[in-house]
């Protein structure tokens, strides 16, 4: 009867080993046959309010469509070499890291949508950029998964024991990283400061211009946009939502101007909408592919 | 046998050190009275060739004379209540984490070293702020602690700290870095964003005296402390070349020194060749 139950135990311990390690650790084998020059874009799938759960995914796909670049989505969730998502692969090589991939693409194809900005514009540009995504990133974590993940419930599209453990297991790691980034060393109050001047400084900085460096979008865009809208769509009741939408008002109408003009099709992306299409291998974009040259990312 | 010998020193150094910190934190931490409305600036000993290793001293040092506050230094390696060894404190009042400290210092002292400036200018400033501490940083400290020795830069001599407690750091290094992310990246990778942080410090800076134009900003606490890392403290390494390859900010770097810290000579140890005498 004993080693019946220790096998029984030693079974569903290997199981549950190999079934987590397969979602953490397994590289995708492309499910997608693609032509020449189209990026398949792997990402962890559709959100309930927003075409992503996570900036990162959000702030690639814009990119891919503000620079029109033929693109397919694949949805199956597959973590890259660097153990993160989103990433790419184009032309058979893989990128890991949502910048990276970025700057890869910018490479391969020659464009580049802030030419049009002064080197002082670029750094500043950049500077908001590193703001939003390693600073006030964090204090979204910590908000998200903190004691009270009623928020992040909503928003995470998985259901009983997959989501208590994607919630518990996304806690852990949360909380080694924001302790390592160092901002997991302050109270709940002091993160919340931190928060407020960072999201305070991107309205001041934005003012009322239609795009983030002026009258026409460029690719930090991309990033205030996807930070931007993890807040208004994937943090409902969170304390950042309230404190944009009372008090940042230009920040909630750029976020609208942007979804207008690159995701005019938002509502097929999202999850609980009605006009909801899986877009799985689905070509965007769809023409001919241009390569440039070598890129340092490979 | 080599391989036996390096794991038993690395053993042996962790041991070490869990040795002495328990050792430390076993002795109760004596107060000390301190003149009152002064601040007390808690840091580690001073640097072999800018007056700290480490940018958040010298940030917030530099802050200090910047705003022209009353301050006195306490080199110790007692860490704040968040585990770091820059800290301030005030008639009584601990305060960790430099941001924080500048912030209280401002409210306590009725300091605004931005008044004046326009509002995008100031928001510009503190993403300027952020990428250099939450972003730069990182860079920096994973090629000083983890890539400069295998360009041959001996680090714990250039540090004067014992070699055997070198493993140890690195391995923090690479465990904290990879936790923020930019430790995930090859070291090729390390070095390309550190040049697009460089260069863009440098286009925004331009032919300016300061970052936001003659006077200077907060924000010009954070970026002397961590460029001056670069500038005098990458012992001829990587990070040495890749900010001579900007010359406005090495200018920068020396304009700073001239600017607020006349004295500088007293305040290092000259490659460890005799003690600070501030």
């Amino acid at each position: 009867m004993l080693h019946l139950l220790i096998a029984g135990i030693v079974i569903i311990a290997s199981v549950l080993i190999f079934r987590i390690g397969s979602f953490l650790y397994k590289r995708s084998t492309s499910r997608h046959n693609v032509p020449p020059g189209v990026v398949i874009l792997y990402q962890i799938g559709r959100g309930p309010f927003a075409p992503s759960v996570s900036p990162f995914p959000l702030k690639l796909e814009t990119f891919l469509r503000m620079t029109k670049t033929p693109y397919v989505n694949d949805h199956s969730a597959k973590f890259s070499s660097k153990r993160k998502t989103p990433w790419i692969e184009y032309d058979g090589k893989s990128i890991a890291d949502s910048q990276f991939c970025i700057d890869y693409i910018k490479t391969k194809r020659g464009v580049d949508v802030s030419s049009h900005l002064s080197p002082s514009d670029c750094s500043v540009a950049r500077a908001f950029q590193k703001l939003t995504e390693e600073n006030l990133y964090w204090t979204m974590c910590i908000e998200m998964f903190g004691e009270d993940t009623s928020t992040v419930e909503k928003v995470i599209p998985y259901k009983g024991l997959k989501l208590w453990f994607t919630i518990w297991f996304l806690k852990r790691v949360i909380n080694k990283e924001t302790w390592g980034h160092g901002i997991g060393r302050h109270t709940q109050e002091e993160v919340w400061s931190i928060a407020v001047s960072d999201m305070t400084a991107i309205s001041d900085f934005l003012g009322d211009k239609d795009f983030f460096m002026g009258p026409e979008p460029s690719e930090v865009d991309c990033a205030i946009f996807g930070m931007m809208a993890m807040i208004l769509f994937n943090m409902p009741d969170s304390r950042h939502e309230k404190y944009v939408r009372e008090n940042l008002p230009n920040i909630v109408a750029y976020c609208e101007r942007m979804k207008r003009r690159f995701w005019p099709d938002w509502e097929s992306h999202v999850l609980t909408s009605k006009k909801y299409e899986n877009d799985d291998g689905k070509i965007y974009f769809e023409t001919q592919g241009k390569d440039l040259g070598t890129c340092i990312y490979s | 046998m080599g391989a036996i010998t390096n794991f038993v020193i690395c053993i042996t150094a962790a041991m070490g050190v869990v040795l002495i910190t328990v050792i430390r934190r076993g002795r109760k931490r004596v107060k000390k009275v301190y003149p009152p409305n002064t601040i007390v600036h808690h840091q580690i000993g001073r640097g072999p060739y800018a007056p700290s290793i480490t940018p958040f001293a010298l940030k917030l040092e530099t802050y200090l004379r910047m705003a022209k506050l009353p301050y006195l230094n306490v080199h110790d390696r007692v860490r704040s209540s968040k585990g770091k060894l820059t800290w301030i404190e005030v008639n009584g009042e601990e305060i960790a984490d430099s941001e924080f400290c500048i912030q209280y210092v401002n409210r306590k002292f009725n300091v605004s070293l931005d008044e004046g400036f326009s509002e995008e200018n100031r928001a510009a400033a503190l993403a300027i702020q952020r990428m250099v501490d939450e972003h730069l940083y990182w860079t920096l400290v994973l090629q000083r602690w983890v890539y400069d020795s295998k360009d041959g830069i001996n680090i714990s001599k250039m540090l004067n700290f014992p070699w055997v407690i070198t493993p140890t750091l690195r391995n923090f290094v690479n465990k904290q870095s990879y936790a923020q992310g930019v430790g995930r990246h090859t070291e090729e990778e390390v070095h390309h964003v550190m040049h697009e942080d460089l260069t863009a410090l440098s286009k925004f800076l331009g032919n300016k005296k300061f970052l936001l134009g003659d006077r200077v900003c907060q924000t010009d606490g954070a970026v002397f402390g961590m460029l001056a890392q670069f500038y005098w403290h990458s012992f001829g390494g990587y990070g040495e070349k890749s900010i001579k390859k900007y010359p406005n900010l090495c200018d920068y770097c020396e304009r700073m020194k001239v600017e607020f810290w006349p004295d500088w000579d007293d305040c290092i140890t000259h490659g460890w060749t005799r003690k600070a005498t501030k």
